[in-house]
């Protein structure tokens, strides 16, 4: 049975599928590097490093004309896992090659593992207020909201996967009210159409709300995700009549009501959030300059959190390299603006950090066991004698 | 088993492996979903009379900014034609076919005037001023409707040919660009009919 499972697995576990492997990754990386200043790093990084395959885009076509860095991965952990079928007995011989080997698995587990489990997102913080939540910087999500009582809201929220596709239904609530998507665009450019605007062509797509003041041109999605201006345009419904239609772009930071009578509802396209483990209140944001110029000196937010645990409150300073580690969650100082009076941290969620240190430790343990083996076979060879 | 179909059905199991993973990697959130959330007292509700945002909707908060409505009187042989992006109307001069006049409105000072004065000077390839500059180059009136209105006059070279006159209102934190170029010789014999146009800029207040 070893003996079918080793012959099955033997092509894969091939020496040469492991050089063949880590020349592309060379190549990928090398390309994925020449290609950021242009596409970016975000672009670069889910199209060339988190994809199965680098993806051509023709006239009406794409093609896949390279592997990505996941493919490259998940081959080469395959390679390393049915190397250990293969080759257990040499393995057996020199158990510090096996433990090198299975700490950089256990590496390639971890940068797997990453993809799916690392949050990024920006906490903004005004002076004297608090906040609860922080803001994805790539994906929005389309939210309906009814208001509760306490200083709460019930809100629907409505995935990029549903509002992007034309023709979709979502129903609102338990009200007789439905939305359906009519068009959806990657990016354009929105311009206010003052009322005046008589000898103009420009007639916005919605009738009610912001959006009946607006006129979008679809345009081009920038590979920068984070700079394109989504924008969404929906017919709002009750039971079977059309009650008007809505622009909502991630440009339009505020809320619009609906038209839908008696049922309070509000509705926006906006960053997707992440609610934190406690709330943070901005004390201060500190930014000191070299004197004479506009350089920074430093930059620091002063905030009060509270440990849900104990629900103890303490005062944190984080700076530019002193974040703070809070609950699985790390906050780092990343921005600042209105008169430094907004301080904004970068929060950054990443549940499979340790991985990376297990598996460094696990090679260098590996590597250190497998040259005192050697060492000590080669010290026996030599004189027979045995070191230590 | 044969050795060799041993190792294509190694070949196959890997396939399998990996078209798992990238399946499982495909699922995406596919349904909306509810929550409870804490109401964000600071979120702004847009309401009837708030300008949308900036024209260039550079991301901007909105702002409680007016709304204005400008009038205006055009001279009988400017003739409106579908204005173009950014503008909120435009106007061809009869038997001057070189010649187009412009009106746009934007939020706030859409740059100021010094750069917007030398974005049309750049246009006609002519040097950058300074701030000191300016004020020799800008005259001022205040149209029937009260509005202040800067405007210049700007003429390329010989070779280039061309001129431009343009002016700038600044109505409750909007600005208002009116621009009128073209062939010089036409452009120049324009002005007065351009003078009267500024002139008679007024804001609308029907709609409040």
């Amino acid at each position: 049975m070893i003996k079918v499972l080793r012959n099955m697995l033997r092509p894969l576990s091939h020496l040469s599928l492991s050089v063949i492997i880590l020349s592309f990754s060379l190549f990928l990386i090398l390309a994925g590097t020449l290609v950021l200043p242009k596409l970016g790093l975000y672009f670069v990084q889910k199209n060339y490093f988190e994809a199965f395959f680098v993806w051509k885009e023709f006239k009406n076509f794409s093609l896949p004309i390279f592997p990505g860095g996941m493919l490259l991965g998940v081959l080469f952990g395959l390679n390393l896992l049915s190397n250990f079928v293969v080759r257990f007995k040499a393995y057996a011989r020199q158990p510090g090659l096996f433990v090198v080997h299975f700490g950089i698995l256990i590496l390639c587990v971890g940068v797997f593992l990453q993809v799916f489990l690392t949050r990024e997102s920006q906490m903004v913080l005004t002076e004297g207020k608090t906040s609860y939540y922080s803001e994805d910087l790539h994906h929005h999500e389309l939210v309906f909201i009814r208001p509760l009582e306490d200083n709460r809201q019930k809100v629907l929220h409505v995935p990029h996967t549903v509002y992007q596709k034309p023709g979709n239904i979502i129903p609102l609530f338990d009200t007789p009210f439905h939305i359906r998507v009519k068009s959806w665009h990657p990016n354009a450019v929105l311009r206010y159409v003052p009322r005046n605007a008589v000898h103009n062509s420009l007639v916005p797509s919605a009738t009610q709300g912001a959006g009946a003041h607006i006129y979008f041109t679809p345009m081009t999605p920038d590979p920068e995700k984070a700079r394109n201006l989504e924008t969404l345009v929906v017919d709002l419904y009750q039971d079977d009549t059309l009650v008007g239609t809505y622009l909502f772009s991630n440009a339009l930071e505020y809320l619009q009501k609906l038209d839908t009578g008696n049922e309070s509802l509000q509705a926006r396209l906006r960053p997707r959030r992440y609610f934190e483990p406690s709330p943070v209140y901005l004390k201060e944001f500190v930014h000191e300059k070299y004197a004479g110029t506009n350089i920074p000196r430093h930059f620091s937010s002063h905030i009060l959190i509270t440990d849900p645990g104990t629900g103890n409150q303490r005062e944190v300073h984080i700076s530019m390299n002193q974040p703070l580690r809070f609950y699985g969650s790390t906050y780092y100082q990343a921005s600042f603006g209105q008169n430094d009076t907004v301080s904004i941290l970068q929060v950054v969620r990443n549940q499979s950090a340790p991985i990376p240190y297990f598996s460094c430790a696990l090679v260098t343990l590996g590597l250190i066991w497998h040259f005192c083996q050697m060492f000590w076979r080669y010290q026996k060879k030599r004189t027979g004698i045995v070191p230590g | 088993m044969s050795e060799a179909r041993s190792r294509h059905s190694g070949l196959t199991i890997a396939a399998l492996i990996v078209f798992s993973i990238t399946t499982l990697m495909s699922c995406k959130p596919t349904k909306p979903y509810e929550s409870i959330e804490i109401t964000d007292p600071d979120e702004p509700v847009w309401h009837e009379g708030m300008l949308p945002s900036n024209p260039s909707m550079e991301q901007n908060t909105p702002t409680e900014q007016k709304e204005i409505v400008i009038n205006w009187q055009a001279p009988l042989h400017w003739k409106p034609v579908n204005a173009g992006q950014f503008q909120i109307a435009k106007f061809i001069i009869e038997d001057k076919s070189g010649i187009t006049c412009a009106i746009s409105q934007f939020m706030g000072e859409a740059g100021g005037l010094l750069a917007n004065i030398n974005r049309w000077r750049k246009q006609l390839k002519l040097k950058e001023l300074t701030e000191a500059e300016l004020a020799s180059e800008v005259s001022t009136l205040t149209s029937t409707g009260g509005l202040t209105v800067q405007w210049v006059r700007l003429e390329s070279d010989s070779e280039m040919n061309e001129a431009t006159l343009g002016a700038i209102a600044l109505v409750h934190g909007n600005s208002v660009f009116v621009k009128l170029s073209g062939p010089k010789s036409d452009v120049l014999a324009e002005q007065e009919s351009f003078m009267t146009f500024i002139q008679s800029l007024t804001e609308n207040h029907s709609h409040d």
